[in-house]
């Protein structure tokens, strides 16, 4: 149970939602390049294809997803990019209306950077498991990394990879940063962010299925 | 994780581009779909289904099974293709109802066939995607722990969810191996962690002098000795409305799917434990954040993962205080610049075991701690 939801009663909408993307946009790229589709790129949308049906690679790509685009799993969102990081840290989001936000520089409290030292397979490169042809979006900006080690009765699993807690002096100079309209595409730059929008204004989506995806949020520039 | 859930689970492995062909077929011929067929599966670290569960599992998906109109829902929608209606119909509520065998295989099926299916070709087809999914997991599963002595111990799930630590425990199980966590052999031990910390598990009594002994040897340093022992009739904790710490049942802690560690009573050198009291109601006392699980009470003065001030001494100076985690305390580093932090991330990165780690960021612009 993560904020309300009940993750693994929604997990196999999910996985199925962003599997039926990826089927409709091959689709796509097949009727639209026909034989002009080289034998490579044909090559790598098969084994994308295989990887997702025969491996938890289904689920890790599903996780990772979520958790960058705010709807909740039993991980931690991390990232390989100073920067990346340096901006979580030195700025707040705050509400503006419904699902909007808006990253504020940070005036008072005690910024911090956390160093994790993880074993590789205990988490997922964002860009590894994405799929060749699924667009890039707000997890690829952000050199998104997830662990998945927070499930059942280990919540705060992820703590015990924790190796530094470094905490920023407000007045320190840790520029160049990376800025929210990097990191936060908006929805007509976020194909599948985009895909979210729809299926919660349209039926096919289940309630349960709307309900966790009512955690989606946009950060504006 | 009983066999519903199980079969809900798997059917995050449903394949949109066989139910979408399923869905046309069926507009234009329904009765060839409806015609009874047979599908066979394959294996390489096996031979019988039965010799490592993957019958049990699959009958149990069979049983429970149904195609939900949810997914036929998104299947259009989030695909953004046309799709007959009565295809997806036909769909909707779809169950298998034909039959799994496990041997007596025909001649003519292909080497290492584990299971065939015998049934309408459209059933065979729907369940296409979770029995792929799962007959290979399986013939991974199986592949590892084939090649690991009976002997050993039930390894740390490494997973991320319920159904794979389910399905590689099934495995594991069947192969003879003991898949019970909060285990204990009733022996007193030391556990050797990943990042290089020791502890003390098993049962009690402990012997965290020895133990420490030990461990300075076979790092070649001089660790501190432990603080003498605790009043290990301190008040009793009760931990279990601040602390995320829930009783289980022993046979409850043991079922690998609630993520608990391995070993019970997993404890600091620099704890506070050496002869606890025995919990009087046989339960284990766990710790929801960690996966922690104790037979004896915890007392004020337990500190099974460390007393903070004996762990600084060993730990990674810092003008900063520590954060703290089990068995470790986390330096707290104030940094002024960019410069500073990569300075530090360079060192760090050096101390990385060559292969199979990575060191990542996580900026919060405040911290939260648990309340305990």
């Amino acid at each position: 149970m993560r904020k309300g939801h009940p993750l693994e009663a929604v997990l196999p909408e999910w996985c199925f939602l962003i599997r039926s993307y990826l089927f409709g946009l091959t689709t796509m790229v097949v009727q639209k390049y026909g034989s002009a589709v080289t034998e490579d790129v044909s090559r790598r949308l098969h084994e994308d294809r295989k990887r997702l049906e025969e491996s938890l690679d289904n689920h890790a790509f599903a996780f990772s997803l979520a958790q960058h685009y705010g709807l909740p799993t039993m991980g931690l969102d991390l990232t390989n990019q100073l920067d990346t990081a340096l901006f979580f840290a030195l700025h707040r989001l705050v509400a503006v209306e419904g699902r909007q936000l808006r990253a504020a520089p940070l005036t008072t409290g005690q910024p911090v950077l956390y160093l994790l030292a993880f074993p590789e397979r205990f988490c997922v490169e964002h860009a590894r498991a994405r799929p060749q042809v699924f667009p890039q979006g707000r997890p690829d900006r952000q050199h998104a990394w997830f662990s998945h080690m927070g499930w059942g009765n280990r919540r705060n699993q992820c703590a015990e990879y924790l190796v530094a807690a470094l905490y920023l002096d407000p007045a320190g100079d840790f520029n160049p940063l990376a800025t929210a309209q990097t990191l936060f595409p908006d929805w007509q730059n976020d194909s599948f962010g985009s895909l979210m929008e729809v299926a919660l204004s349209q039926s096919w989506a289940s309630p349960e299925l709307k309900a966790y995806l009512t955690n989606l949020y946009w950060v504006n520039a | 994780m009983d066999d519903g859930a199980f079969a809900r689970q798997l059917c995050a492995w449903l394949d949109p581009l066989r139910l979408a062909k399923l869905a046309n077929d069926y507009g234009r011929d329904p009765a060839s779909l409806e015609q009874y067929g047979r599908a066979t599966r394959e294996a390489t670290a096996f031979r019988r289904a039965a010799d490592v569960g993957l019958d049990r599992l699959i009958r149990a998906f069979l049983e429970h099974f149904e195609l939900s109109p949810r997914f036929t829902a998104i299947l259009p929608g989030a695909s953004q293709l046309d799709l007959p209606a009565d295809g997806l119909g036909r769909l909707n509520g779809l169950r298998f109802s034909g039959q799994a065998t496990f041997d007596d295989f025909d001649a003519s099926d292909p080497p290492g066939t584990v299971v065939a299916f015998r049934g309408r070709a459209i059933e065979i087809l729907t369940i296409a995607g979770p029995i792929n999914f799962l007959v290979r997991f399986v013939d991974q599963m199986a592949g590892l722990w084939s090649s690991v002595e009976r002997g050993r111990a039930f390894y740390e799930p490494s997973f991320h969810s319920e159904l794979p630590v389910y399905i590689e425990s099934v495995v594991a199980g069947a192969l003879g191996f003991n898949i019970r966590t909060a285990f204990t052999s009733g022996r007193p031990g030391v556990n050797h962690r990943a990042n290089g910390i020791l502890t003390m598990v098993g049962s009690p009594p402990f012997d965290r002098a020895q133990a420490v002994q030990l461990w300075s040897e076979s790092w070649g340093r001089d660790y501190p000795p432990p603080r003498p022992v605790a009043n290990e009739s301190a008040e009793i904790v009760s931990s279990e409305s601040t602390d995320a710490f829930v009783l289980l049942n022993p046979e409850a802690a043991a079922e690998p799917w609630r993520n608990i560690e391995h070993f019970r009573n997993e404890c600091s050198l620099y704890s506070g434990v050496e002869r606890p009291q025995s919990r009087t109601d046989g339960k284990l006392l766990v710790d929801s954040q960690y996966g922690r699980a104790f037979d004896f009470v915890l007392t004020e003065e337990s500190a099974v993962y460390g007393f903070t001030e004996d762990l600084a001494r060993i730990s990674y100076p810092s003008d900063f205080g520590y954060l703290r985690v089990p068995y470790r305390c986390v330096p707290r580093i104030r940094v002024g610049s960019r410069a500073e932090i990569e300075t530090i991330v360079t060192a760090l990165q050096t101390q990385l075991p060559p292969t199979g780690f990575c060191l990542l960021f996580r900026g919060q612009s405040a911290e939260f701690y648990l309340g305990r």
